[in-house]
């Protein structure tokens, strides 16, 4: 409920912010900027489904979302940071601080969906994510492993 | 002793719990307000991705929400 609270916060300081800078800002930064958003929303309907059907699988594709944040978040501020692009402005520092609210803003609901993994599973969420990486070698045997096992049981 | 501002704490204003009191409706249970407080939220984000490309009226219903 803290992270949700902080989430509202820091879209009440990018709204407030948007609001006074929006007509000077340029396409392309509003564009990244709304895509920022839509995923944001996505993560956080994705950590409420999580939640209300205790579904953890559902909850680690939200930690995957929240590199694409970071990925338009660092693009943005390359994009305005980088002299040779000559990209920036008199108003770069309102377009970095807007993207790092939302980046701030997806990583609270990050650790919302780890809660939510960890309070599903039982397990951490580094725990989780091992389990998902196994070879496609190590999911055959343990596929066989398991139907010896259910034919062990049936033959007794 | 007083803060900085000249108030003293037994005299700053207090939030008190009136007004959660009445926000709650009978029956609610922990997963029924996290889901209202989701819901929220995804209508916050939307509206601010409203704003960001163009829709003037969101940010009156963002603040009313977050405030």
């Amino acid at each position: 409920m803290i992270d949700l609270e902080r989430v509202g916060d820091l879209l009440l300081s990018f709204a407030t912010r948007a609001d006074a800078v929006r007509a000077r800002l340029d396409m392309q930064d509003l564009r990244d900027l709304g895509d920022m958003l839509a995923v944001l929303a996505k993560m956080l309907g994705d950590t409420a489904a999580a939640f209300a059907a205790h579904d953890h699988a559902r909850a680690l594709q939200v930690l995957r979302a929240d590199r694409e944040v970071d990925r338009l978040h660092n693009l943005i501020v390359m994009r305005h940071l980088e002299p040779e692009l000559a990209f920036g402005g008199p108003d770069s520092v309102h377009v970095i601080t807007m993207a790092h609210a939302i980046e701030r803003a997806a990583d609270h609901v990050k650790n919302t969906a780890e809660e939510v993994c960890h309070m599903v599973s039982g397990h951490t969420v580094r725990h989780l994510l091992r389990l998902q990486e196994k070879s496609a070698e190590q999911l055959y045997l343990e596929h066989l492993r398991r139907q010896h096992l259910t034919g062990v049981t049936r033959a007794e | 002793m007083t803060s900085q501002s000249g108030i003293r704490p037994d005299e700053a204003p207090r939030a008190t719990d009136d007004a959660c009191a009445k926000e709650m409706r009978p029956g609610d249970t922990l997963v029924a307000l996290t889901a209202r407080a989701y819901s929220v939220a995804i209508t916050a984000a939307q509206s601010a991705a409203d704003l960001i490309l163009g829709a003037k009226s969101a940010l009156e219903r963002t603040k009313s929400w977050l405030a």
